[in-house]
């Protein structure tokens, strides 16, 4: 009986010393050289309760307090490397979490906004919309320092931090566009042309109660600041007054090579040839281009 | 919260003060352990433990040869190993005092100590 039991505590150390395969020989050396006497000393105690158990487990239990587990082979080594990424990366987002924090209350804010008072604010413009911001954030960091472990808690959290992070996507979008917006806008404003609702005037006439079109030197506003002054008037330059008395297509293929924007209106006039063009007036808008405007015979 | 999972944090301790009596060889070690109360603990645990606190510098070896069996490796703490269980023996005595207060169980350590 015991020396049945010998070869197996013989067998089972050669079991455990395969399972230990990879390790550095002096490790195997030092983690097995007197097993076979403990585990026959063993056996000699326990008597009828002595069992081997699984030799890998065995191996493993060694590496594992012996603290060798984690560089057993090639592939743990990249585990390992991984695992530390993923913990890096956790440790960093745990660093930042009172950022997310603040940031998840200004989403609050914009969709309690949205939906309460059906209105896209995105920065808040009064002390009113201010102090909703601040509760807000505060709510929201408050509830990211109880850092509760409750399932019940945790749950619907990370059901709202799900709609923050929604919501961001629809505060950025709507964000950037108040900001191109306002670029534009910006644009315009600093560059010195005439607007009217935000749409760029070229031109600015005077007329009278009549509707007869007044000479006009320069328009001011209240202040005496000038608003728009009309380019001072030249004389026809001779490819434009060549046109005069010419067919329409003829008119406008001279134009078309001189890069002039043609308007055309046609009028009534009898002792004019149909079609033809009666007469030609050029002017300039405030952005310096050259426009003529046709009056041609129906 | 099951003992086994404390003794993983002071099996070194407990190894060393265990060879601070009497040097010992991987058996005996166990079955000492495991008579001073800790009856579940595993044998390659223990194994593993010897070579890890023989790697540190913690434990000395000598071979022990043997008449009706095979030579035994028997393992001493060196006198960094007295050291280490002796710092070791401080943060014990604090801990589980802190304990102890925080539990309302009489501290039965600090009072032997006392005596």
């Amino acid at each position: 009986m015991t020396k049945v039991q010998d070869k197996a505590i013989s067998a089972f150390v050669t079991d455990v010393r395969a399972a230990l395969e990879g390790q550095d020989p002096t490790v195997i050396a030092d983690l097995t050289d007197n097993l076979e006497a403990d585990l026959m000393d063993r056996q000699a105690s326990e008597t009828d309760a002595f069992q081997l158990g699984n030799p890998k487990l065995f191996a493993q239990e060694l590496l594992a307090s012996a603290g060798l587990l984690s560089v057993s082979s090639a592939d743990s080594r990249a585990m390992r490397f991984w695992r530390g990424v993923g913990s890096a990366v956790w440790r960093f987002l745990k660093s930042v979490r009172p950022a997310w924090w603040v940031f998840r209350g200004l989403m609050a804010y914009t969709l309690i906004w949205f939906v309460l008072l059906q209105q896209e604010k995105y920065i808040p413009d009064n002390p009113g919309a201010w102090l909703a911001l601040a509760v807000m954030v505060v709510l929201s960091v408050q509830i990211g320092r109880a850092n509760s472990r409750n399932l019940a808690i945790r749950l619907p959290l990370a059901v709202l931090n799900i709609v923050a992070v929604l919501v961001a996507g629809y505060w950025l979008v709507g964000f950037n566009q108040v900001r191109d917006n306002y670029q534009r806008m910006n644009v315009l404003f600093n560059s010195g042309l005439l607007l009217q609702d935000g749409r760029v005037v070229g031109f600015a006439y005077a007329y009278d109660k009549n509707g007869k079109q007044l000479p006009m030197a320069a328009l001011k506003d209240g202040n005496g600041h000038l608003i728009y002054q009309p380019p001072a008037s030249t004389d026809l330059p001779p490819a434009l007054a060549a046109t005069v008395g010419t067919a329409l297509p003829n008119a406008l293929a001279s134009l078309t090579k001189l890069g002039a924007i043609v308007e055309i209106s046609y009028q009534d006039l009898p002792e004019v040839q149909s079609g033809h063009v009666a007469s030609v007036q050029v002017s300039y808008d405030a952005l310096g281009s050259q426009h003529v405007q046709l009056v041609v015979a129906k | 919260m099951d003992s086994s999972q404390l003794l993983k944090g002071v099996l070194d301790t407990a190894v060393l003060a265990v060879l601070e009596n009497e040097d010992g060889y991987g058996y005996d070690i166990v079955r000492r352990l495991r008579e001073a109360g800790f009856a579940d603990i595993g044998d390659a645990t223990v194994y593993g433990t010897l070579r890890r606190l023989y790697a540190a510098g913690l434990l000395k070896t000598y071979v022990v040869p043997s008449e009706d069996g095979p030579h035994r490796k028997y393992y001493a703490v060196n006198t960094q190993g007295l050291k280490a269980l002796q710092q070791q023996r401080g943060i014990w005595v604090e801990f589980a005092t802190n304990m102890s207060r925080i539990l309302g169980t009489p501290n039965t350590f600090s009072e032997g100590k006392s005596k």
